[in-house]
């Protein structure tokens, strides 16, 4: 993933970029670790990671998706 | 506990809030579930209406033009995309034998039509972006970069579990609400599986300019999903 802050920790704002990379399938594992670190500390990112899979497990079964991004 | 309320401008339950986004679609009221396509009709001949899917088509029939209609931006492709899928269903209904969801095999089958027709169009899509406000976006974040407790809506509680199929409504309601050139490009992505540099080039936009937009769109659709989903 490019752009992660090098001088500072990611933010709440910044995990949606990583979430949103995921999902195109352009999250590298420094990405990922980073991504993992930052929810494990925040509830509100808890919640709206787990928000974000569930609408795109929704996203896929209503576009008939049935292969990996 | 998160501390979390929705602004008074937005829906405040889900009834308000399938209203709200309904005003938004395209179309609906000629999307009537027992009406099968007339020029169908005149194409396959009546014994179209006998066929043991035509009532199946047909409840689906609206779904797949608003699917087409997003993507496409015209509403003539639309309806030959989605004449074309039925016609496709119907001579291989034989084959479809329940082993998916009806609707997972049309739209399928529909993504085919479209990139048929997006193709042969060989235009690019035409982008307003520059115009885009980002006040929701904004508004979803502090300026530390921290979620908006004021807007963060939170609904990961046994109370609010909503049936699968009204999760897909709602999600269908919310593909409906994102903006006509976001929308485009983001079910370039997400629906017909084109890569982003593929988009990128479609759309003559940078790649960069292209995550952006994706990631707004999805924090847009997330936005308006979650309060469609309930709040506990």
């Amino acid at each position: 993933m490019e752009n992660l802050p090098e001088d500072r920790p990611i933010t709440c704002r910044d995990t949606t970029w990583l979430v949103s990379a995921a999902r195109d399938g352009e999250l590298d594992e420094a990405g990922h670790a980073a991504l993992q670190k930052h929810i494990a500390d925040c509830p509100f990112c808890r919640e709206a990671s787990q928000q974000f899979t569930d609408l795109f497990r929704s996203l896929d079964l209503l576009l008939g998706n049935d292969r990996p991004k | 506990m998160l501390n979390h309320e929705t602004p008074c401008s937005l829906p405040k339950n889900r009834r308000e809030h399938v209203a709200y986004t309904e005003s938004f679609l395209p179309g609906r009221t000629d999307a009537h579930p027992t009406h099968l396509n007339q020029s169908l009709v005149a194409l396959m001949g009546r014994q179209i209406l006998e066929h043991p899917a035509s009532a199946l088509l047909a409840e689906e029939r609206p779904f797949l033009l608003r699917l087409a209609l997003l993507q496409l931006g015209r509403r003539d492709d639309a309806e030959d995309v989605v004449q074309e899928t039925l016609i496709a269903a119907v001579k291989n209904w034989a084959n479809f034998a329940g082993k998916a969801p009806l609707r997972a095999w049309l739209t399928g089958i529909l993504r085919h039509k479209i990139i048929d027709s997006f193709r042969s169009r060989r235009e690019h899509v035409a982008l307003d972006i520059e115009n885009e406000s980002d006040d929701e976006i904004e508004g979803m974040f502090l300026e530390n970069g921290s979620w908006n407790p004021e807007t963060f809506v939170s609904n990961h509680c046994p109370q609010t579990s909503v049936a699968q199929r009204q999760l897909l409504q709602i999600v269908e309601l919310c593909l409906n609400h994102l903006r006509g050139n976001s929308a485009r490009l983001f079910l370039m992505r997400e629906y017909l599986g084109m890569e982003l540099n593929e988009v990128a080039s479609e759309a003559e936009i940078s790649e960069g300019n292209l995550r952006v937009i994706l990631h707004r769109a999805r924090l847009r659709l997330r936005s308006c999903v979650v309060r469609g989903w309930g709040e506990c």
